[in-house]
């Protein structure tokens, strides 16, 4: 210890210097990328959604960097991988806010990583840009840093409340729910949904990546419902379908709020046991929407002919509303890029783009983008849009055969 | 059946089964722990090893995962076997139990993320002809798979029991438990016996992995799950005792699906736990009381 303190002295100066020839500001360069802070569940349970919306967002950039980038100058995501943690985020979004090149974040891959970004970005005067996470907290707090493209949990089902409404009539639903900001927010406006229309609600929250959900399922069959209503992850609707479908359950429909159902590796996993399954879903790519058809098919090209979902869309044309905002802004500070943001005003392949704040049940959103939403029915292994029946491409499939009349 | 009695029973049921695929994950780690007082904290991601060795030999050979047992026992076997004599060994002296932890724990995180690395963050899944095979009895449900698990659990056990009492091997595996000085001085190399109790303990593992392919879905940090629930059942049951990995797997198991289906979903995990907690407070050594094989 005596001895060696002129040790520490190299080592300390070894870092400052290290700490001090980091990445430079912005402004300077002309070839320097304009940057930005991408953090994402890439590994970990939920690791599905970060990987594909990395891909999704790479596609979008490479396309747009190659058409000249931005005033010339490329653009760079900074991915950060957070495991789908909410405590990895809080970290990562603080470090990203302390370095000076980066202008916004971008992300994340769940609702409940996402409120930490929000309010981290929030705090630190930089802009949050989510292009997925759902939960509907993020957008009704009057965060003014905070920017939604796709629509909320309680958004996601408007397109199946009306089937169930003007269709099914149901008596009973029965949710079953991870139990982190998705799932509770979705069991939240399905609850409300079924309390004003007079059926009956029952309900159960699960720990996700549990691998056997057999006790819970046991519980919806003694209870007999007429509609089950999942909202889960990938590893975890799979279990759920297959444990479901193993225990004979049989209601009149099986339903479930998108994200974990969406994937086309949910379907190739569960099978027949999804057959007829109905999903709340954002987009889909027979949407008249410009550049739907397209990415879909660039999406098949990269990824062995599997169908692109929203999230992919929604990722890619983020990348579109990035550039876009990057055009516009007056300069390349966190301020000018707020306020390109707020004016934001495009057509993409995910639906049009217009931040704006408007009511919902009493809640006032602000920089919400407002789209549409529809119902998908897994036909054939395949996910077919079956309503609304002017935005439809299938007829849906009910009463559904094998189960509950 | 009338209603009551049926969640009632398939709820045991699924408890039941559950518990076996528990008990599983608990033998390896008690057995590394009754010997060498070694606290495994990368036990299940050596499952998780065993687990994609598995699922490759699905993949490209074709092997059924419940016959690929005879293959991931072994290559288990080996990689626990060079984990002891590469790292485990370096731990000696009177912290080695505490050190033990760290190391297992790093040599943990070293396996998930090679892995991840290797194969990435990708979910795989196995189909089996038995996946998702149930079998009907009297209107319950009862998972094939879950069952072949609980089999083997059973299988492995009693030839645990048979390995420890009659062979030469086992009795000396035995007496480096009961007092390892005492152990050296009657002539068993007790380097060696470590090494081959670690080796055992992996090739458990090995077994367990290749159980749960057809099962569970696989992804590089699976491990953690399986090495929390693995620690529950051992320090439930008694460090170091095989009666007590069954007993304790089995009452974790129908404890947290009796407590998801009349308490609620929620809390399974918590409820475990709680039963944990109480049996310890009450039996500190554990159900089966102390250490022995």
């Amino acid at each position: 210890m005596k001895t060696r303190w002129w040790l520490g002295c190299i080592v300390a100066v070894a870092v400052l210097a290290g700490g001090l020839a980091g990445p430079r500001p912005a402004a300077a360069q002309s070839k320097e990328p304009l940057r930005f802070g991408a953090p994402l569940a890439l590994t970990g349970p939920v690791s599905s959604f970060g990987t594909q919306d990395q891909k999704a967002l790479d596609i979008a950039l490479e396309e747009i960097n190659k058409a000249g980038g931005v005033k010339g100058r490329p653009l760079e995501a900074v991915y950060v991988d957070t495991a789908g943690k909410p405590d990895v985020t809080r970290s990562t979004v603080e470090r990203l806010s302390q370095r000076q090149d980066i202008l916004f974040i971008w992300g994340e891959s769940t609702s409940a990583a996402g409120i930490v970004a929000a309010q981290v970005a929030q705090r630190n005067k930089i802009v949050f840009f989510t292009h997925v996470a759902a939960a509907p907290d993020l957008t009704s707090k009057g965060w003014d840093w905070v920017f939604r493209q796709n629509p909320m949990t309680i958004e996601y089902t408007l397109a199946l409340y009306d089937y169930l409404l003007k269709v099914v009539k149901p008596k009973s639903i029965f949710s079953v729910y991870e139990n982190t900001l998705f799932g509770q927010s979705n069991n939240g406006a399905m609850k409300a949904f079924a309390e004003k229309n007079g059926i009956r609600y029952m309900s159960e929250g699960f720990e996700g990546g549990s691998q056997d959900y057999k006790p819970t399922l046991i519980k919806v069959k003694a209870a007999d419902p007429d509609m089950v209503f999942f909202a889960a992850y990938l590893l975890d609707a799979l279990l759920l379908t297959r444990q479901s479908s193993e225990l004979e359950l049989k209601p009149r429909l099986f339903t479930s709020a998108g994200a974990g159902f969406i994937f086309p590796e949910y379907l190739e996993g569960a099978g027949k046991a999804a057959e007829n399954y109905f999903s709340a879903a954002l987009w889909a790519p027979d949407l008249p929407y410009p550049g739907a058809r397209d990415f879909d098919a660039k999406w098949r090209k990269a990824n062995n002919g599997k169908q692109a979902v929203y999230m992919h869309a929604s990722a890619y044309s983020s990348g579109y509303v990035i550039a876009d905002i990057l055009k516009r802004a007056k300069a390349f500070t966190r301020e000018a890029v707020k306020e390109a943001f707020a004016a934001t005003d495009i057509k993409t392949a995910y639906g049009p783009v217009k931040f704006i704040s408007y009511e919902r049940d009493g809640v006032t959103f602000r920089n919400q983008n407002k789209l549409p939403t529809i119902l998908v029915q897994a036909q054939g292994g395949k996910w077919v849009s079956v309503w609304p029946p002017d935005l439809a491409t299938g007829k849906p499939a009910f009463p559904v055969p094998g189960l509950k009349p | 059946m009338e209603i009551g009695t049926y969640v009632f029973l398939q709820t045991l049921i699924s408890g039941v089964l559950v518990g076996g695929i528990y008990c599983l994950i608990g033998i390896g780690l008690t057995v590394i722990f009754g010997v060498m007082r070694i606290i495994n904290a990368c036990h299940g991601d050596l499952i998780m090893v065993a687990m994609y060795l598995s699922y490759f030999l699905f993949r490209s050979a074709g092997i059924d995962p419940l016959l690929s047992v005879v293959v991931t026992a072994p290559a288990l076997f080996c990689l626990g076997w060079v984990l002891h004599r590469g790292f485990i060994t370096r731990l000696s002296g009177s912290y080695a139990e505490d050190n033990s932890l760290l190391l297992t724990f790093g040599l943990g995180l070293v396996l998930a993320n090679t892995v991840l690395v290797l194969f990435t963050a990708d979910y795989r899944v196995v189909e089996t002809a038995y996946s998702r095979a149930v079998w009907r009895v009297a209107g319950l449900s009862v998972s094939a798979a879950y069952v072949f698990s609980f089999a083997m659990a059973i299988l492995v056990t009693a030839l645990l029991y048979l390995f420890f009492m009659k062979t030469d091997l086992g009795m000396a595996i035995r007496a480096t438990a009961q007092n390892r000085m005492a152990a050296g001085l009657a002539g068993v190399n007790v380097e060696r016996v470590g090494r081959i109790t670690y080796g055992l303990g992996a090739a458990l593992a090995g077994a367990a992995g290749a159980l749960f392919t057809p099962v569970f879905y696989l992804y590089p940090t699976v491990g953690s799950l399986f090495t929390v629930k693995a620690f529950e059942v051992v320090v439930l049951g008694g460090m170091g005792s095989i009666t007590g990995a069954i007993f304790g797997g089995l009452v974790l198991g129908v404890v947290e699906s009796l407590g998801a289906v009349y308490v609620s979903t929620g809390y399974k995990d918590a409820l475990g736990f709680v039963a944990f907690v109480l049996i310890l407070a009450f039996r500190p050594a554990g159900l089966a009381g102390r250490s022995r094989l």
